[in-house]
């Protein structure tokens, strides 16, 4: 016989409400509460985390029967870690290189590393996408629009 | 009503430059072109292009954006029925009706009817905001700090109550956003909270980050795991101009589908979405013989085609003539109007008169070309839908990431909106919709200032809020809101309203 949670998804919701209203109604207490008429910077941060853990208290305890019959359960579909992964490493690429090796390179990077992400990756479809997208960047945002961007590696 | 005719012409004088024409034009064609596109939405594209608003005039910057929102609404149709996925979510009840007479060879009628059964509600929605925004900011001038917050209250019980999924969940997000509102330095105080003394959140999270992360990136990473199919059911549209028989069929549901999104627009959390669908289940029910919905009734495009526009266009009234954003874009409108030091409210007509009136022109300007755009370059539009998403999706990021970056010129930005891509996946995974978030978010600041300041006024006294009738009234709104969704018959037809979805 096996166990199993039920609305595993509102179960993981209820289960993330309580943690992160808790953290805030927790911080706040750092601040002044204050008074309901002279209210503090801790006052509305306070009352909204609590009522955020009390909900997530109540979802998480509903949903969190044990049940056998199959058909009832509503399962998290898996996550794709890698293209979470690949998606936020291509951003932090393009972030982080963008101030010291220019917008052309930065562009070059974002789309080789997302590009991976994707199953049909090809690298002669990657290397054109990446130059004309870098092309068009440099063009419209730091030519024609003139955004603060540096073109090239400073 | 003379009057009311001086402003339009003023509106018209200043949205008719060719200056703004051509930014109207601009905005439309994207708008169309990210409605076209599956996987895109005129949320994500509205924050991606507010950085680059920056050194516009804040008329054209204004014109721009609203036009990418109606645009979508009109492009988001062809998706739907060439291809029968909704490019926007608006439009998934006319890929019931649509894609099956596109099977029949009726592609082109329903293109047409789509656009000018949106050309009518455009242009209807446009009136009534000219009729309705006086009166209204007349009310919102007596407001004080008690009744904003009371509208508020409304307004987020409102988006709550008319969001899709569990209300519970809606609840939550909604205080989530609040509370994420609340990061940066406190207005009353000095103090700065929840910053953890990085300097980069001494203002808070800009909301550009916070919308691009939860709308743009999280969407990509979810897109990704879903295998690509797209196939175009025929390339060849037929006749757009529709025949007799499709106008006798269409006007009476235009009509319709007009009226209902009209109202429903003006609610908040409501707008283009909900009322496609009440559209829809209207005229299934009001039509002879509801067994031919779904297999291509025209009746299915042209209400339901008509009452998203409409909405799309009606949610600006709460945010022009109160100040109060009624869905996401609405959000970041707002967002767009402070870039250019504009104070959205019921001032901004009396202010500005030139900037509010040219936008409510804009609007109609931009339907006329939405309806050029669509008919006759219809076949670039399905061309583009060929397009695979795997080189769609590095060209969108990098837009993101020059839209974050260029807010501040800091790279940590963009780092945090990587922090709230995952959060928006997480939120996609266990069925949490972000866009109640997003508008508790942006009231959160103007929330918690008005309710300190209408409690320090009364003294800590807090019946302030029902004793004066003005909030009363509001507060009394939301009560009877959350009593109807709770009320046993009402709630079941909900679920089954958002199980179509």
């Amino acid at each position: 016989m096996k166990l199993r949670l039920i609305r595993q998804q509102d179960f993981t919701t209820g289960l993330f409400f309580l943690v992160t209203g808790s953290l805030f109604a927790w911080g706040s207490l750092s601040y002044k509460i204050g008074t309901a008429m002279r209210m503090g910077p801790g006052y509305f941060p306070l009352v909204l985390g609590a009522l955020l853990a009390v909900i997530g208290l109540y979802l998480a305890a509903r949903n969190a029967r044990v049940d056998l019959s199959r058909e009832e359960s509503q399962l998290i579909e898996k996550p794709c870690l890698r293209s979470l992964l690949l998606i936020g490493v291509a951003m932090l690429v393009f972030a982080f290189s963008l101030q010291s090796l220019g917008l052309i390179v930065a562009t070059v990077g974002l789309v080789v590393v997302s590009g991976i992400a994707s199953q049909a990756f090809c690298w002669k479809e990657i290397g054109v996408l990446s130059t004309s997208l870098a092309a068009f960047a440099s063009i419209v945002f730091s030519w024609a629009l003139g955004l603060p961007l540096q073109v090239f590696p400073a | 009503m003379i009057e009311l005719l001086g402003q339009l012409g003023q509106g018209f004088e200043a949205a008719l430059t060719l200056g703004n024409v051509f930014y109207c034009l601009v905005g439309v064609t994207l708008g169309t072109l990210i409605g076209v596109l599956p996987g895109l939405g005129p949320v994500a594209t509205i924050a991606m292009l507010l950085p680059v608003t920056y050194g516009l005039p804040p008329l054209s910057a204004l014109i721009m954006l609203s036009g990418i929102y109606y645009g979508a609404q009109y492009g988001g149709s062809t998706t739907a029925i060439l291809v029968n996925l909704p490019g926007e979510s608006s439009s998934v009840v006319t890929c019931l009706d649509g894609y099956a007479m596109a099977r029949q060879g009726r592609a082109g009628t329903a293109l047409g009817v789509a656009a000018l059964g949106s050309f009518f509600a455009g242009t209807f929605a446009t009136m009534l905001i000219a009729v309705l925004a006086t009166p209204l900011s007349e009310i919102a001038l007596k407001f004080g700090p008690a009744e904003y917050f009371s509208l508020m209250v409304l307004g987020l019980v409102a988006a709550v109550v008319l969001a899709s999924g569990s209300l519970l969940k809606a609840i939550a997000m909604t205080l989530l956003g609040l509370l994420i509102g609340i990061v940066g330095t406190d207005v009353n105080s000095g103090i700065e909270r929840f910053s953890f003394g990085i300097p980069e959140l001494s203002d808070g999270f800009d909301f550009v980050i916070v919308s691009m992360g939860l709308f743009g990136i999280a969407e990509i990473i979810h897109n990704l795991e879903k295998n690509e199919s797209r196939q175009i059911f025929t390339s060849n549209v037929g006749r757009l101009w529709p025949g007799r028989e499709d106008f006798r069929r269409s006007w009476k549901p235009v009509m319709r589908g007009t009226f209902l999104g009209s109202i429903l627009g003006v609610l908040p959390g409501g707008g283009a979405v909900l009322s496609s669908f009440a559209s829809y289940s209207l005229e299934k029910k009001l039509s002879d013989d509801p067994s031919r919905f779904g297999q291509g009734a025209v009746e299915g495009v042209a209400g339901p085609e008509s009452a998203n526009n409409a909405g799309a266009q009606t949610s600006f009234i709460p945010m022009l003539t109160l100040g109060i954003p009624s869905n996401a874009v609405m959000a970041l409108m707002v967002g767009a109007m402070m870039i250019h030091g504009i104070v959205p409210g019921p001032q901004v007509m009396t202010e500005r008169p030139e900037l509010f009136w040219g936008l409510i022109a804009s609007m109609w300007v931009g339907n006329a070309l939405l309806v050029l755009l669509n008919l006759p370059l219809i076949g670039i539009w399905v061309r583009l839908l060929k397009v695979p998403y795997r080189l769609l999706y590095p060209a969108i990021l990098l837009f993101c990431g020059i839209g974050i970056y260029s807010v501040n010129q800091s790279a940590v930005d963009i780092a945090f909106a990587v922090g709230f891509g995952a959060l928006g996946y997480l939120f996609i995974k266990i069925g949490c919709e972000p866009a109640p978030l997003l508008l508790g978010y942006v009231l959160g600041p103007l929330m918690e200032e008005n309710l300190r300041r209408a409690l320090l006024l009364a003294r800590g006294d807090a019946t302030v809020f029902v004793s004066r009738p003005l909030s009363a009234t509001l507060l009394a709104l939301a009560v009877m809101l959350i009593v109807v969704v709770a009320l046993p018959a009402v709630r079941k037809t909900r679920e089954v309203a958002f199980q179509e979805d």
